[in-house]
């Protein structure tokens, strides 16, 4: 509980409604406070943890273990339906594919409405501008629309962004798969510099990452914290568990 | 525990504190707050509207000429309708042409609104937006075509009457409330349009109709005071008649007019708003 924590999570819980019929999402919106009319899906349940200045925590599990989700908590675009997380500073995501990108707009264009979503005045993004562009390695394929980029291009203009955009906070979500092995060692350079000023929270399937860039890393398993840790340690009995536990059929199913 | 540490902030929650004040001042502290982003948006939306034609912004001002040219047309030869206080045909095309001026702006806002969040999901879902500011913007955008309409028609005025009124100087007492209207209306439909689609074409089915309800090809100037009085339940009403009296009678406002126009105003406003921040957290992991 020191007073240098950047991003704590209190018993994060996130139900998904469900709905049978249609028209149930309205009915719910409307008189949801007299009679429930969906079912609960939990993607994450009991999620507690701190994460401490200058950290990397890698956040680690197989598909629809609710690793978005938390990063979507934690960056506030979704609530959690029991518990709370709070931050500190300026968070940059780069959540999945392209961080949002408008397709009939150029990279350009892109990253002007960027930097405004992440709270950069005008003049400062304009200023940055060069290095952006630089970083991205797009050249001139910035004056096009980002509907002609290829998926590389789309996420090296989004790193981009929010590695130009002082964070206190960087959320990383997968970016780096799509990149070539250039652009990631260029971005993991970053991320390590970035950790002498920030946190950072780093999901990946690429266990080789979480292993050389984070110092912890949460394992979570069916919406649970499965196993918190060394980055190693947690790396290694996922690696594992993977190696026994088969992918069934019915992962993702609706419990009550 | 949380009191160690006094700079961490709940992740979903927005700025802005409790109690009546705070209640009142939030929306336009916040819109402040995302100026940068507001301006950012409505500069793309605009330069981007006319992008891939050769006439460009030409067409914002092509497209009202050709409407009051055939509005006069019609008017003076096709058909012979009473007009406003015994007036020309002219001025009849002119204050049909005013009506539409603001029964479009506000049609297509409607219309467009229940679909706001949806256009905007990639922002809304991969980022951290501030979903309220896609009101300011759509407003923003449709004043713009607006006044370049107000434009046009003022031009055709002085073309045909020789002058404007001085009242026509009184337009920003009207657009203040207009803009509050709007504003609520947009968050509410927006809201509303992302939890069921039928929002979308409950407006595209009640659109064409709403246009006769509202004095645009007829005026309510000479209505009996109790049919005036039922003529406001349609909150356009209000605007049209006001806007007619200061660009073409050159009188004030009704007062009464004024007042409603007001109270709805803000009422709508505030419901807007407040109806959109808490459906808000719910519309995002729908969308």
């Amino acid at each position: 509980m020191s007073s240098d924590c950047m991003i704590r999570c209190v018993d994060v819980g996130k139900a998904f409604q469900i709905y049978d019929a249609y028209d149930d999402r309205l009915w719910q919106t409307l008189f949801g406070r007299y009679k429930k009319f969906y079912r609960e899906y939990w993607v994450l349940r009991d999620i507690n943890f701190e994460v401490k200045k200058g950290e990397c925590i890698g956040i680690i599990g197989r598909n629809g273990a609710g690793k978005t989700t938390l990063l979507q908590i934690v960056c506030g675009i979704t609530q959690p339906t029991h518990g709370g997380a709070w931050t500190r500073g300026r968070i940059a995501p780069v959540l999945a594919l392209g961080a949002g990108f408008d397709q009939d707009l150029t990279g350009r264009e892109n990253v002007l409405i960027g930097g405004a979503i992440l709270g950069l005045r005008r003049s400062e993004i304009i200023k940055k501008f060069d290095s952006i562009i630089e970083f991205s390695g797009i050249g001139e394929f910035i004056d096009r629309p980002v509907k002609f980029y290829s998926s590389g291009m789309y996420t090296r203009l989004a790193f981009s962004i929010c590695a130009h955009i002082d964070a206190d906070i960087l959320v990383i979500d997968e970016a780096l798969a799509v990149g070539d092995e250039a652009f990631q060692a260029k971005c993991l350079d970053f991320i390590k510099g970035f950790r002498e000023r920030g946190t950072v929270l780093f999901v990946s399937h690429s266990l080789g990452h979480v292993k050389q860039l984070c110092n912890r890393a949460i394992w979570i398993d069916g919406g649970y914290v499965r196993e918190i840790g060394e980055a190693d340690i947690v790396a290694d009995s996922y690696h594992n568990a993977l190696l026994t536990e088969k992918d069934d059929a019915n992962r993702f199913h609706v419990g009550d | 525990m949380k009191t160690e540490l006094p700079t961490l902030k709940a992740a979903h929650s927005r700025s802005g504190g409790s109690g009546l004040t705070a209640f009142l001042v939030l929306p336009f502290y916040n819109a402040w707050q995302y100026r940068e982003l507001i301006r950012a948006i409505v500069w793309r939306e605009l330069s981007q509207r006319f992008r891939d034609s050769y006439m460009g912004w030409a067409w914002a001002v092509i497209a009202p000429v050709v409407m009051l040219a055939v509005y006069v047309y019609i008017f003076s030869s096709a058909l012979n309708i009473a007009t406003l206080d015994g007036g020309t045909i002219k001025s009849f095309a002119l204050s049909t042409f005013i009506a539409l001026i603001i029964f479009n702006m506000y049609a297509e806002l409607c219309s467009r609104a229940p679909m706001l969040l949806q256009e905007h999901s990639h922002y809304i879902k991969k980022s951290i937006f501030p979903s309220e500011v896609l009101a300011w913007t759509s407003l923003l955008r449709s004043l713009s075509y607006a006044g370049i309409g107000l434009v046009v028609f003022l031009a055709f005025e002085i073309f045909v009457t020789g002058s404007i009124p001085l009242t026509a100087l009184l337009l920003p007492t009207i657009v203040l409330p207009f803009c509050l209207f709007v504003l609520g209306s947009v968050w509410l439909l927006a809201a509303l349009g992302a939890l069921t689609r039928d929002v979308s074409y409950l407006m595209t089915a009640t659109i064409p109709v709403w246009i006769f309800a509202t004095p645009v090809f007829y005026t309510t100037l000479n209505f009996s005071p109790t049919a005036r009085m039922l003529s406001y339940l349609n909150p356009l009403t209000p605007y049209v008649e006001m806007a007619r009296e200061i660009f073409l009678l050159g009188s004030m406002p009704n007062p009464w007019a004024y007042l409603i126009a007001w109270v709805v105003a803000v009422a709508v406003f505030y419901s807007g708003y407040s109806f959109f921040v808490r459906y808000r957290s719910i519309v995002i992991d729908v969308l």
